[in-house]
């Protein structure tokens, strides 16, 4: 029996637990993916690096309380500073929008030439990130780091195995929960957001209706520059502030908006957890799970690994060459690519 | 020649053609013109002889045809073409010539046995004479191409080429130039002053183009609510101030798209149509495929740039508005397709119809489930998900949330059941009668006519008649041409 409860911490250790917050990373990411997707109608390829950006601008804020010596207890500072860093983000996406994306969108153009344009942002963004804090890793987690240590697990438990849960995790679980709780209400719930979904639905019906345009294409700058610096920082706080690591993270928050069926908010949060559990699932060493499973004779000499950790990017693109080749509309059916 | 002595048609209570008194000059090149529903085709269509007048009579050199069926007349060399342009599709246009002629012994079937050679002969002159009308009206590149394969103004150059057939003594033109470019426009004029000088052919013409009119026509009649208004030169008419009046009296107080002209990229869809419509009234535009319907209803919402004409609202000119703007104006449009926001639930349907609104909804949104009971059932279902009759009821639903004044539908019972439609119609006629302005497409000609106060016929991009609905219903030459009989 404990041989089984030893075998499910591991699991939870090393999957779950982690997963739970790369999931929730995903999610945010992938949502913002498809809010530009519904309601400006193209694939936003400056995503990651809005997301870089926005953590940028978090970082500085960090750093600027942290010197005026004001910290968040046992919590990041980072958590302080996101309003900040999400209201300059914010910014820039607008002042982007006015300056390229609103041009583009008066001359009607498709939706391949806003891809292409989205490329070029997105370099510019990178080069403004290179610029301000440097190419290097940031660390600029703080307060406490733990809050479930290994140790004291196997002590609380008696098991084998420890269970250690960093604060982070738990920081962006529940930030992600809390967020796209938010998403949702205003959706749903608010007549601005109702106005987004009918815009994104049917956009000349939208017109007819007196919504106007530029405002809901303004609000959909403000949530997604939101939702990238959310999810940007997360990221940042549970790893390491690298800036060509959002670069990399484009592929699977792709990946999980389209297998959610992009434009689906719903779908984006589905998606971000399919992808981020099959990542770690395809590329986890089991050899320990197994060998408290099966009696000692048969306990395995190899990592029991279906693939490296090397290739988890492959992951998310086997995933996404599936799904488009199956579903292209992706599990909740959202707009076909 | 014509003499047109207190000419009266009536259709129901409606005075199409009011104690008219008129004559055409021999060798003259009438002009007939006037606003939308002056009477301007239906007074061709008596004298004609399509419709028996009401009272009074028209005479010919002195003899009274009054009542005359249209082939009598014809054999007394009178002709009418059609605003519409009738052809033998299928028969080149040498063959459609060829064929005008009555009485051809080939035509009996004792003499296509009997006397063969006779037959050979007559054919042998018709040809003859058709070449000779092809080479006239200039049309050779085309006189061995089917009728039906002509454009517009090739089929207008036809119908003139067929009253040479005949050696025709006066020949009535209705529209000869509607939906005619400009350059096919002068080669038409050109024939006609051609044959009126050359062949001293007589001509009566309705036609709406001013230029047109001036350049040709001597005297001009002007026609206005059934009577003649003013007869003079072209310059004459359009300086008399009754004439301006007439005109511009005739506009409609509420909403009217006045002589719109506009289409999609170079084409014109457009040419110059009329459309108007009062409170608490039904307007119904009818006519065939492509005659610009739709896009009329586009360009009345500001949907499509106008590239001549104006839409007033109350009077104001709102040509530059945007839709939205027209929606605070208090108009309000359904689209024929797409007219849901198929993701979303009945009632956000509705709330997003409200959404220029500031004030409590709740009231308006229970007059409309009052009005569709099932979306009060369904209102927390995806509209997406109902049924096309229900999906058009959220679509009229949605436009009546803004609380307007004038309520445009485009086609509503477009893919819905005969039931469901008489059900939409009851509903339309229900928001009317609230005082709301309804202007409305409609495929279904003839149900729609039955509920209009008012109807529109446009063809290829132009007023055919206007009347009301009664009368259109009533009017045999509308019947046959677009309810089928």
């Amino acid at each position: 029996m404990s041989d089984v409860l030893n075998a499910l911490v591991i699991l939870a250790n090393f999957v779950i637990v982690p997963g739970l917050a790369y999931g929730s990373q995903l999610a945010l990411g992938a949502l913002g993916v498809t809010l530009v997707y519904a309601v400006l109608r193209f694939s936003n390829f400056a995503h990651g690096e809005t997301m870089a950006i926005g953590t940028m601008f978090v970082i500085l804020a960090t750093w600027g309380l942290q010197s005026a010596g004001i910290g968040f207890g046992p919590l990041p500072t980072a958590l302080l500073a996101l309003p900040v860093g999400i209201f300059a983000a914010i910014i820039l996406c607008l002042v982007t929008d006015r300056l390229v994306y609103r041009y583009y969108r008066r001359q009607k153009a498709s939706g391949v030439i806003y891809l292409i344009v989205s490329v070029g942002v997105m370099f510019v963004y990178n080069g403004l990130i290179r610029f301000v804090i440097g190419p290097r890793d940031q660390v600029f987690a703080d307060g406490q780091r733990f809050i479930i240590k290994a140790r004291e697990f196997k002590n609380m438990t008696g098991l084998n195995e420890g269970l250690a849960i960093k604060t982070t995790q738990v920081v962006t679980v529940v930030t992600a929960i809390i967020t796209v709780a938010a998403v949702f209400w205003f959706l749903n719930r608010t007549r601005t957001g109702k106005s987004m979904r009918a815009f994104s639905d049917n956009e000349d019906l939208a017109l007819l209706s007196g919504i106007n345009p530029d405002r809901v294409v303004m609000i959909a700058w403000i949530m997604t520059a939101a939702l990238a610096t959310i999810a940007g920082t997360l990221y940042g706080l549970d790893k390491s502030f690298k800036p060509f690591v959002y670069l990399q993270l484009l592929l699977p928050i792709f990946a999980a908006a389209i297998v959610g069926g992009v434009g689906n908010p719903i779908g984006a949060i589905a998606g971000g957890f399919v992808i981020a559990f099959s990542e770690l699932f395809v590329t986890f060493a089991y050899k320990r799970v197994v060998t408290y499973l099966v009696p000692e004779s048969m306990a395995p000499d190899t990592l029991v690994q279906f693939l490296s950790t090397d290739y988890k990017f492959a992951v998310s693109f086997v995933i996404l060459v599936i799904v488009l080749l199956v579903k292209p509309t992706g599990i909740f059916s959202g707009k076909s690519l | 020649m014509i003499v047109v002595e207190n000419l009266s048609k009536h259709f129901g209570g409606i005075k199409a053609v009011d104690n008219v008194s008129l004559s055409i000059a021999p060798g003259s090149i009438t002009g007939l013109i006037g606003p939308n529903g002056a009477g301007k085709t239906t007074l061709f269509n008596v004298i004609a002889g399509l419709h028996a007048p009401t009272s009074g009579r028209v005479l010919l050199d002195g003899q009274d045809i009054t009542g005359l069926p249209p082939h009598e007349l014809f054999a007394r060399g009178m002709l009418r073409t059609f605003q519409i342009a009738h052809e033998f599709s299928t028969l080149t246009v040498r063959e459609n010539l060829m064929l005008v002629p009555g009485g051809q012994s080939g035509e009996r079937l004792m003499d296509a046995w009997l006397r063969p050679a006779r037959v050979r002969a007559e054919e042998a002159a018709l040809r003859r004479k058709a070449d000779e009308v092809i080479e006239f009206l200039q049309i050779n590149q085309v006189a061995d191409e089917l009728a039906g394969n002509l454009s517009g103004g090739q089929k207008k150059l036809l119908e003139l080429g067929r009253t040479m057939m005949v050696d025709a003594k006066i020949v009535f033109l209705d529209e000869v130039g509607a939906g005619v470019n400009r350059t096919l426009l002068r080669t038409i004029g050109d024939a006609i002053q051609r044959l009126n000088s050359e062949r001293g052919y007589t001509f009566c013409m309705i036609e709406h183009d001013m230029e047109f009119i001036s350049r040709l026509c001597d005297p001009v009649i002007v026609m206005a609510e059934g009577a003649v208004l003013a007869t003079g030169t072209a310059a004459e008419v359009r300086a008399n101030e009754e004439v301006i009046e007439a005109y511009l009296g005739c506009v409609m107080s509420f909403l009217v798209g006045e002589e719109m002209v506009c289409g999609y990229g170079g084409a014109d869809i457009l040419h110059g149509c009329t459309i108007g419509v009062e409170p608490g009234e039904i307007a119904v535009v009818v006519g065939p495929n492509g005659a610009g319907k739709s896009t009329a209803m586009k360009a009345m919402f500001g949907m499509l740039g106008l590239r001549e004409g104006r839409v007033l609202l109350e009077g104001e000119d709102i040509s530059r508005l945007k839709p939205q703007e027209r929606v605070l104006r208090g108009m309000g449009f359904v689209p024929q397709t797409n007219n849901v926001f198929t993701s979303m639930t009945v009632e956000e349907n509705l709330e997003m119809g409200a959404f220029i609104r500031r004030d409590d909804i709740a009231t308006t949104m229970r007059q409309v489930f009052d009005l569709f009971p099932i979306l009060h059932e369904k209102r927390a279902q995806p509209a997406g998900e109902l049924s096309g009759g229900q999906r058009q009821q959220v679509a009229v639903g949605r436009a009546l949330m803004t609380q307007p004044k004038i309520l445009m539908l485009d086609e509503p019972t477009a893919g819905v059941s005969p039931i469901v439609m008489d059900e939409l119609f009851d509903r339309i006629i229900e928001v009317a009668q609230t005082g709301i302005a309804i202007l409305m497409v409609e495929q279904n000609a003839k149900q729609a006519l039955n509920i209009a106060d008012r109807g529109y016929v446009l063809v290829q991009g132009r007023n055919a008649y206007t009347d009301t609905g009664a009368a259109l219903m009533a009017d045999p030459e509308v019947r046959r041409a677009f309810l089928g009989g």
